[in-house]
């Protein structure tokens, strides 16, 4: 255990088991008062949170413990389970603000593109990691990741869900820049496959509305059916109203159902209500910490595996949690992108705790073979 | 399988440090972009995000001061607010016929609003918001209670109650339906009563709901002063009966009748009496004619002609002056007497008020002068009455005031004047000359801080000399006892007084038909505690002020002195030593009479072990006796055991003040129907309860 402990990335350990904890109390504070509405109990989603965080913490162990090359040996398995929920979610999912994005089975419900993404990244570090060889090759090298990288990201696409497919795409494209594709075809596939999503992306009046308005070419009223833009309207009043140091913690008015999510994608805009800049300033500071530890893990990688792996970990959590706060304070449209272990999420907590076990395991392997 | 595995490995992928910094950098400017983002909107233009938030998440909400209380002189209380509720609906909720018939049968049986009109309010109406029923009465809303409905809209207002109902209710005023004043005392004094509206501010939830905060400002609500009148409700309500059978009697448009303490010009009563306006606003006119009419004064205006002349010492009340045959032409025109005078001395000329000899002598006057004591008795200009809407009335510039001219205004005619400027000279004359400003608002009382405001008697000028005044309080005596002014007259009461008949411009010449009797004066003469003056607009058939203004003067006096301890006083009503006024005392507890008659030095068959209610007296009350003369009281003590025995004893001709004091003395319980003086009574047991009714006239 203390042999653990010395060789583990500390930091990151320290600052994702920080984030979790921390995310108790912002989702208490930002679910409070929509809890007392909805379910008679302000504690209601503090409950909730505080037992996934403790499952989280389970998985987190989990993920620690077992060797990652398990992943390795499973991967199209796991690839194969994570596309067959992509699938039934379009068929017997529950339509939530016009998308099929959860499935609820028994008492387990979860949006099947958390895992989705999870278990593409792991299936694409092995295919690079083994096809490094013919890697240059179009139809061995680049063929095979892309196809299943359109499989998930067409499957996610068709919820619709838009913006996780893009970002899913996106880091497979940086995954593949990693893995040493071929950069001319890296970059004919990626602009082809850009411009099908930018075709996607006008077939529908209200994506075309969300882009014209967050460029300022539009005005609200034309949203009168969408509440996006009265949310990004809300998180940034939520900014404004915390000023430097915040109004301390629990004293977030915006939580008071002005902010719709403001457990969930805009919790940004609740801490930074709650904490000032200082708390946002501290959040960025801390997902920035873990891309730098995560990529310092990546190039210290034992194997091609852990080397692929560890960076598709690691930017999925820096790109995430970019989104979420880039759409939070509207510099990005917005989206419904949860931030990693601060929103309020369920199984998506577990997931997150799992996979960042997975690279705190790699880190632990760093010396492994040197010794060898 | 695995040698494949162990090869991959072998062949390690060849890793480039630049990827890593690239895609490091890439994310960063991400993250720099997101925090500049955030710092612009939280520092730097935090102030305009704050002022947003704030607007959304902080509410104001009113808290509404209470409207102050009026009281009359004696404490009594005129006016308070009360708690009522105030119904309205929403037709976009209850939209069913059959809910709304309900809600409107429920609101026709608290009301008695006719159901018809409120169901038309709520089908012609297409707005959310109807108002059905305003100010009910919370005892009278508990059948609403039931009624749960969403979109049947309960609010709580307050609502002004008068206690005396219609009485005063002219100079006292009225309040909106939101609570402010609209005219009279209520209007005037609106800003005082009002008080200072607080708020709160408090946290608003994005659904409306309102949670309050420590640390958020409030004000909290000031609540308005209450206010005592110089009123004397007691007196007012003697007032305004006496007018109301005066203007009956005399068939008259309207009447006015204003009391005022002389000393301090203090207002004891205004009363309005209009018989043209229906039953059930009498008193509602808004216009409060005595400040607001204007009119040729007439007779009581020689007042001032005498005044000016004797201050001037142009004349002396015993100098011979002749009235001649009583017809006098001037130029087109003519001035005449009624009722000749012949040679008199000046006294008899303003006793039998003869035109002629107060024109003549107006005539002499220099003009500066007589301009100057007219304005200076305070006509020609308002007199600063804590009222709205007060007249100034019209004098002629001494320039105007040609000796033809004077011949006029001598007997008060080519001039105008409110009953209260009339009232107000004859004011000054009782109180030796000073002129007082008139005023109704005695005090105000900050509940609050416990404060009180007394409003101290404002003396305007002095306009005459105390000698003057002297010998015109003779003259005017003399008016009462042997003029024009008999009617007036009451035994044992010297009183002062003038009477006034005046013809009205009728389409810019006097009219013969529409005059205005009037009679000012004050009493008692020679220790003047009510200054008052009673206005008959267009009596018809006698229209002379003697005959129709005096008597209802002498009502109002008689009705007073017997429930006004302070007149009945010996000192204040007889300059004779040797005379005593006897009140009625009938209604009064035996104990209470014995002690009024002592005052008066009079002797009476009471002992200090007599008890009960005085039942008659002989002599009879309103007269005056010698000093020592013995007053037998017939009175009867009725023990709860024998309640039966009040039958015996009749209440009629009492008036109900009487009537009901002796009633409650004796623990029974009373109900009235109308008002004024008994004209029957009727007794009915209701379990153990014995009620008396008592009908009146």
């Amino acid at each position: 255990m203390l042999n653990t402990l010395r060789k583990i990335d500390f930091w990151i350990l320290l600052s994702v088991i920080t984030l979790m904890l921390f995310s108790i109390s912002f989702v208490y504070s930002a679910s409070a008062s929509i809890g007392e509405i909805r379910f008679g109990s302000s504690e209601k989603f503090f409950f909730k949170h505080s037992i996934f965080i403790f499952l989280g913490f389970i998985s987190l162990y989990i993920g620690i413990k077992v060797d990652y090359h398990f992943l390795e040996r499973h991967s199209d398995k796991l690839l194969f389970l994570s596309i067959v929920p992509l699938i039934l979610v379009l068929i017997i999912g529950t339509k939530i603000n016009g998308a099929y994005r959860w499935l609820y089975i028994g008492p387990i419900n979860f949006q099947p593109s958390e895992i989705a993404k999870f278990a593409l990244i792991i299936h694409l570090s092995k295919l690079l990691a083994q096809r490094q060889e013919i890697i240059k090759s179009f139809k061995l090298g680049l063929l095979p990741p892309i196809i299943w990288t359109a499989v998930v990201c067409g499957l996610i696409a068709m919820q619709p869900n838009m913006s996780s497919s893009i970002v899913i795409f996106g880091l497979a494209v940086i995954m593949l820049f990693i893995g040493n594709i071929n950069g001319k075809q890296l970059l004919l596939i990626g602009t082809g496959i850009m411009g099908i999503f930018a075709v996607y992306a006008v077939s529908a009046t209200y994506r075309i509305q969300r882009l014209l308005t967050f460029v300022g070419l539009a005005t609200n009223e034309d949203l009168s059916s969408e509440a996006s833009s009265f949310q990004i309207k809300q998180a940034i009043l939520g900014f404004g109203n915390g000023g430097f140091w915040g109004l301390g913690p629990g004293q977030s008015k915006q939580a008071h159902r002005f902010l719709p999510e403001s457990y969930g994608d805009y919790i940004f805009a609740i801490i930074g209500e709650e904490y000032g800049f200082i708390g946002v300033f501290l959040i960025i500071f801390v997902f920035a910490l873990i891309l730098y530890r995560g990529f310092r893990i990546a190039k210290n990688a034992p194997d091609n595996f852990g080397y692929f792996l560890a960076t598709g970990i690691t930017i999925t959590f820096s790109i995430f949690a970019f989104v979420s706060a880039g759409v939070n304070c509207g510099i990005i449209p917005p989206t419904g992108i949860p931030m990693p272990f601060i929103s309020y999420g369920g199984t998506a907590i577990v997931v997150y705790s799992y996979i960042i076990g997975v690279l705190l395991n790699i880190s632990l392997q760093i010396n492994k073979y040197k010794e060898d | 399988m695995i040698q494949n595995k162990i090869e991959n490995k072998e062949i390690k992928i060849k890793r480039y440090p630049w990827k890593f910094a690239v895609i490091f950098v890439v994310i960063n400017i991400g993250f720099i972009l997101v925090l500049a983002k955030i710092f612009i909107i939280q520092v730097i233009d935090v102030d305009v995000y704050r002022k947003k938030a704030k607007f959304q998440h902080e509410t104001k909400v009113n808290l509404k001061a209470n409207r102050g209380d009026i009281y009359d002189r004696n404490g009594k209380i005129i006016a308070a607010t009360i708690q009522s509720i105030s119904i309205a609906i929403d037709p976009t909720i209850i939209t069913e016929d059959v809910d709304r018939n309900d809600i409107c049968d429920a609101i026709t049986l608290v009301t008695g609003i006719n159901k018809s009109i409120l169901m038309d309010k709520i089908q012609k109406s297409t707005s959310s918001f109807v108002w059905l029923a305003r100010g009910i009465s919370p005892e009278k809303s508990n059948l609403l209670d039931s009624i749960k409905d969403r979109g049947f809209i309960r609010i709580f207002e307050p609502k002004r109650h008068y206690l005396y109902g219609s009485s005063g209710m002219q100079v006292i005023g009225t309040t909106d339906v939101d609570n402010n004043g609209n005219n009279g005392i209520e209007l005037s004094c609106d800003s005082l009563m009002k008080g200072r509206s607080g708020f709160m501010i408090m946290n608003r939830d994005a659904s409306g709901h309102l949670r309050p905060s420590l640390n958020l400002p409030k004000s909290t609500a000031n609540d308005g002063k209450d206010i005592t009148l110089t009123l004397d409700m007691d007196l007012q309500r003697i007032c305004e009966y006496e007018l109301m059978q005066g203007v009956k009697k005399a068939v008259a448009e309207s009447g006015t009748v204003i009391a005022m303490d002389p000393k301090t010009g203090e207002i004891l009563a205004f009363a309005n009496y209009s018989p043209i306006a229906n039953d059930s606003n009498i008193y509602q006119s808004l216009r409060i004619k005595g400040i607001s009419d204007q009119f040729d004064p007439g007779s009581t205006f020689k007042l001032v002609t005498a005044a000016s002349a004797l201050e001037e010492n142009l004349i002396k009340p015993t100098d011979i002056v002749d009235g001649g045959t009583g017809f006098l032409k001037v130029g087109d025109g003519e001035i005449k007497d009624d009722h000749p005078v012949g040679k008199v001395t000046f006294t008899e000329a303003l006793a039998k008020s003869s035109n002629i000899v107060f024109g003549q002598l107006a005539a002499r006057i220099p003009e500066n002068d007589y301009y100057k004591y007219i304005r200076d008795f305070g006509f020609g200009l308002p007199l600063g009455i804590d009222l709205p809407g007060e007249a100034t009335g019209k004098i002629l510039k001494p320039i105007e005031l040609t000796p033809t001219m004077r011949l006029y205004v001598g007997h008060g005619y080519g001039i105008s004047a409110t009953p209260l400027q009339i009232l107000s000279a004859y004011a000054c004359v009782a109180n030796d000359g000073v002129l007082m400003k008139p005023f109704l608002v005695k005090s105000s009382y900050d509940k609050q801080y416990g404060k009180k405001n007394e409003i101290k008697p404002t003396k305007i000028r002095t306009v005459i000399s105390p000698e003057t005044c002297k010998m015109l309080k003779d003259m005017l005596v003399e008016v009462v006892d042997n003029g024009t002014g008999q009617f007036a007259k009451i035994n044992g009461l010297k009183i002062a007084g003038k009477t006034g008949t005046a013809q009205q411009l009728f389409k810019g010449s006097y009219d013969t038909k529409s005059y205005i009797a009037s009679f000012a004066g004050f009493f008692p003469a020679y220790n003047p505690k009510v200054a008052m003056i009673v206005v008959l607009n267009k009596p018809q058939g006698d229209y002379y002020g003697g005959s129709t203004a005096a008597p209802v003067f002498k009502n109002i006096t008689n009705s007073w002195l017997s429930t006004n301890s302070n007149l009945n006083k010996k000192s204040n009503l007889l300059n004779d030593s040797t005379k005593s006024f006897l009140p009625d005392l009938k209604g009064y507890d035996v104990q209470v009479a014995n002690d009024i008659l002592r005052h008066l030095n009079l002797r009476s068959n009471i002992d200090a072990n007599s008890k009960g209610i005085v039942l008659s007296q002989l002599p009879y009350g309103n007269k005056y006796l010698t000093i020592n003369d013995q007053v037998n009281l017939n009175y009867k003590y009725f023990p709860n055991e024998t309640k039966k025995k009040v039958n015996y004893f009749d209440l009629k001709g009492l008036s109900l003040r009487k009537a009901i004091s002796i009633l409650h003395s004796e623990g029974f319980l009373v109900k009235v129907n109308g008002s004024g003086k008994v004209i029957s009574q009727q007794w009915i047991t209701k379990g153990k309860e014995i009620y008396c009714i008592l009908e009146c006239n």
